[in-house]
């Protein structure tokens, strides 16, 4: 087997392992811990579930069975695509999450894309902005961005952006119009860390000497950002990605919340609050899934990005130890 | 969330120590001069880790004896009329049942701080643990318990304190619990490759050949050497927490209703954003301030350390 390979066999083994070690971590968590206690709610009379169908439930848990056979029977279960049944509302926890991926997804999109649009912005601003201080103040925005509370964030644009200065309207907005508060909510503070460490590559490779010697061969700055400068800045940036997802997944949390969005961030506050363990299982284990997978892909992608990562089979190595350190 | 500057510190710090560990055994990482040290600590008191250390000492303060600062009752308004603007009399103004929300804020210090020690406490006692084990153990042990960290970190932490809530239940200690679980993995890499480094040091040989334990190396080396930047970590690490906690406070899973905690302060305030922006605007303001302040000190503190 060829290294590059092995790498590639190596890191798809480790992932499958870490998403089904996360997903028995919270299984146990959410579902063998609490036991019976989880399955009793069905029977609620609000939930307005007939014996029959609190009795198929329970068989598709198999509540009757020990603990590992409930864990077994979720298990394959989820790798079907069948997450269980709301304790809340008595669905089915698969229809929830469909109902309201899309909403989720679109949302996390257009605040990623603005998050990276504003991160090249700033570090534009920060790196070659004029007058210095200027780029000095643009400079320290970062930091102090990633220590705002996304919620205060939320909330103090709707006072801004829609009740001071009426550009946008939240009391009845269109669908367009509805995306825009929350977008920019969830892009600032994604931001924060992507322009933090785009800064700071940007700095260090505009310090080494091929950048001085290009240069003086007579390449405008311009030509050097473009040619020399944001190639080897990106791979820093992609050492990030999965502290990003991560962010994201808070951030539609939070963001949903306060601007009364459906959505999955709003699905995962309600199944909190009502205690609604299966769909938070579900919840966790999807994320997770992107999570490992947004991980997995940069990891695989960075010896095809920098070929220096990969010399003498060493494929990776050096890629995974800083990918390690970066989202840890 | 927010924990980046951290993040790529890490990285280096990383990258650092394990291109020590090829530099063959028997020598030790970072030159530690004591000819150094003027020079840092020169370093260390920049007018911003000067403001910082204020306002963080001021919040303190605030936290052990709120009194000091503010004659008005946190939880019961009395007669004061709702939804006052900023005055002298109610420097952040009054909420819709006429608290002082400056006295909700002082009085709210010593619940979140707390909380967030307690959420850094449980971070760097468990993740040290098993990052020091893990480091000088090394073998399967080490393996086995740096699969844990991975697993740990393989859950966006928000969930992952989500499912400890769910688990634990609602309630400030609770929800501090949940947030510090999120912080093991950080604190396990960091004492992890602090203690690789440091196994390979000469001393260590000297006290293994001159008869210790691994217990008695683990206890009068590893620790006290690892113990500097650990610690820089967990000042990092406390204003992530509070930014942590007020969040989950402010989703309602923290202190119930009139206890004056920031999130929830700024949660309540929410109702009333066209009419009386004071009552968010300036408690997360204070959040913020508190959150950048224990950042920028941390960073100090982990240059300090290096």
């Amino acid at each position: 087997m060829s290294p590059t390979l092995r790498y590639v066999a190596s890191r798809l083994g480790q992932a499958v392992l870490v998403l089904f070690l996360a997903y028995t971590l919270a299984a146990l968590l959410l579902m063998i811990l609490p036991g019976d206690g989880v399955l009793a709610r069905f029977a609620n009379p609000a939930l307005g579930l007939s014996a029959d169908q609190v009795e198929a439930i329970r068989d598709s848990y198999g509540a009757d069975a020990p603990w590992y056979i409930q864990y077994w029977q979720s298990f394959t279960g989820f790798l079907r695509g069948d997450f269980g049944f709301s304790v809340n509302s008595g669905a089915a926890v698969a229809t929830l999450i469909a109902a309201a991926l899309p909403s989720t997804a679109v949302l996390a999109l257009c605040g990623f894309v603005a998050a990276v649009l504003l991160a090249l912005i700033v570090t534009v601003l920060a790196s070659y902005g004029k007058p210095a201080w200027l780029a000095t103040a643009i400079d320290s925005a970062p930091s102090l961005f990633v220590s705002v509370p996304v919620f205060w964030l939320g909330i103090v644009i709707i006072q801004v952006l829609s009740f001071q200065l009426g550009w946008v309207n939240v009391v009845d907005p269109g669908p367009v119009e509805a995306l825009i508060l929350p977008t920019l909510t969830l892009a600032i503070p994604l931001s924060a860390p992507l322009a933090q460490v785009l800064i700071r590559a940007v700095a260090e490779v505009r310090a080494q000497s091929f950048v001085h010697v290009t240069r003086a061969k007579g390449a405008s700055e311009g030509w050097l950002l473009v040619n020399a400068v944001i190639r080897n800045a990106t791979l820093p940036a992609l050492t990030i990605a999965g502290l990003l997802f991560g962010e994201l997944v808070a951030g539609a949390v939070v963001t949903e919340t306060v601007f009364g969005r459906n959505g999955l961030g709003s699905l995962t506050a309600q199944a909190v609050a009502n205690r609604d363990n299966p769909v938070l299982l579900a919840i966790v284990v999807i994320a997770t899934v992107g999570f490992v997978i947004v991980n997995l892909v940069v990891d695989l992608l960075y010896p095809l990005i920098d070929p220096r990562l990969r010399h003498r089979g060493r494929v990776g190595k050096a890629a995974r130890r800083q990918l390690k350190g970066a989202t840890s | 969330m927010s924990t980046v500057e951290l993040a790529g510190a890490d990285a280096r710090s990383t990258t650092a120590q394990t291109s020590t560990d090829q530099s063959g055994p028997g020598r030790l990482g970072r030159g530690r001069g004591r000819s150094g040290r003027p020079s840092t600590v020169r370093s260390f008191f920049t007018p911003g880790t000067i403001i910082a250390a204020v306002i963080l000492g001021v919040t303190i303060i605030w936290a052990l004896v709120p009194g000091l600062f503010t004659g008005h009752d946190p939880v019961d308004g009395g007669d004061t009329a709702a939804l006052l603007g900023p005055s002298a009399e109610h420097w952040f103004g009054t909420d819709q049942i006429g608290r002082d929300v400056y006295s909700r804020v002082v009085h709210g210090a010593s619940r979140s701080l707390l909380a967030a020690l307690i959420a850094v406490g449980v971070g760097l006692v468990v993740g040290s643990a098993i990052g020091l084990i893990a480091g000088s153990r090394g073998g399967w042990v080490g393996e086995v318990l740096m699969r844990i960290v991975d697993v740990l970190l393989s859950i966006p932490a928000l969930l992952l304190s989500l499912t400890i809530v769910i688990v634990l239940g609602f309630g400030i200690v609770n929800v501090a619990i949940a947030v510090g679980i999120t912080a093991i993995a950080q604190f396990a890499r960091l004492s992890r490759s602090q203690a690789v480094t440091i196994m390979q040091a000469d001393y260590v040989q000297a006290a293994y050949g001159s008869g210790g334990t691994y217990w008695s190396v683990l206890l009068r080396h590893v620790v006290p050497n690892a113990v500097s930047s650990v610690l820089a970590l967990a000042v990092l690490q406390v204003g992530s927490a509070i930014l942590q906690i007020s969040t989950l406070g402010f989703l309602g899973y923290g202190a119930p209703a009139p206890t004056p905690e920031w999130g929830l302060i700024i949660a309540e305030g929410r109702n009333f954003v066209a009419t009386a922006w004071w009552l968010t605007v300036l408690p997360g303001l204070i959040v913020m301030a508190v959150v950048v302040s224990t950042h920028r000190l941390g960073t100090a503190l982990r240059k300090a350390a290096e």
